[in-house]
């Protein structure tokens, strides 16, 4: 998808410690709330 | 994300952390799926089809070659569908997941990693970055069939079995069930019937109901609990004589 298309940030975790950090700071989006068209 | 039924704020890849895609080891060293390693590359792993033979066939019935090169092994247990065709190979193979985040890692096995319906032991933060499994052993044989409407249709049931023979008696042996209950599941009775005997057919037969016995499974648009449970007999029967005529005894 075009960078400018995307509507969401988009990271390139270097390292694992860097995606569990953006993970936690974000949150997580589960997939049973995705069912319910939810995000948490 | 593409049927927006969720608009995340961040999407974070992990394609480009060290090592993440590579599938290793052996027969002998056990086996490491990292988190990005495809279905395909897994169903392509000369050892996998050799040695961990219930993983390659719960791979190969999943018939669409474009979902096997995009979707990944580690993916498909995180989704925590209970109709998994990759779930009960791996915890049948006695599967351990290692999970890493903010607070360090941790490893559990992988029936512990399902909680239910889509729902997994993973916290905030955490992430699975990689699945591995023993070494099966000498005298070991595997097996794993599944039930469905279609070749492309999700399993109305299917049965992972891992059995090791030695001295004429079973050695060990795990049943692993998937579409049967909210998470893939053990059947720990029908084991208990089988380990540490000989196995012939009215003992199959047992271990078979038995596992009847440890399921809960539900009526849906593609099955019904009577047939799922009458199935479940059949299947693991079936499943269990393959595996232990691929033990070799």
């Amino acid at each position: 998808m075009p960078r400018a298309l995307r509507p969401f940030e988009y990271i390139e975790a270097g390292s694992v410690e860097e995606a569990a950090g953006i993970l936690s700071t974000w949150g997580e989006v589960r997939f049973t709330d995705l069912q319910q068209g939810r995000t948490i | 994300m593409r049927r927006r039924v969720a608009t995340p704020e961040c999407v974070v890849s992990i394609r480009a952390l060290p090592g993440i895609g590579l599938i290793q080891g052996d027969g002998v060293s056990g086996l490491g799926i990292g988190a990005m390693a495809t279905l395909r590359a897994a169903e392509s792993f000369p050892s996998i089809k050799r040695d961990y033979l219930a993983l390659y066939e719960g791979i190969a019935h999943i018939p669409s070659l474009q979902v096997k090169s995009m979707a990944t092994v580690v993916g498909n247990l995180c989704v925590a569908s209970p109709a998994s065709d990759v779930a009960p190979p791996l915890i049948a193979m006695g599967g351990q997941v290692r999970m890493e985040g903010t607070e360090g890692s941790r490893t559990l096995p992988l029936e512990d990693f399902f909680l239910g319906v889509n729902q997994t032991a993973l916290g905030p933060g955490e992430l699975v970055t990689l699945v591995s499994v023993p070494a099966p052993g000498p005298g070991s044989g595997g097996a794993f069939m599944r039930l469905a409407r279609t070749a492309t249709d999700v399993a109305k049931l299917n049965v992972a079995v891992m059995m090791r023979m030695g001295d004429g008696v079973c050695q060990d042996v795990r049943i692993a069930l998937g579409a049967l209950a909210p998470r893939p599941i053990r059947a720990r009775k029908a084991e208990e019937i089988l380990r540490g005997r000989k196995v012939e057919g009215e003992r199959i037969a047992a271990a078979a109901e038995a596992a009847c016995g440890e399921i809960s499974p539900i009526s849906d648009i593609r099955s019904t609990v009577e047939y799922r449970k009458e199935m479940t007999k059949l299947l693991v029967r079936k499943s269990l004589e393959k595996a232990l005529e691929r033990t070799g005894r």
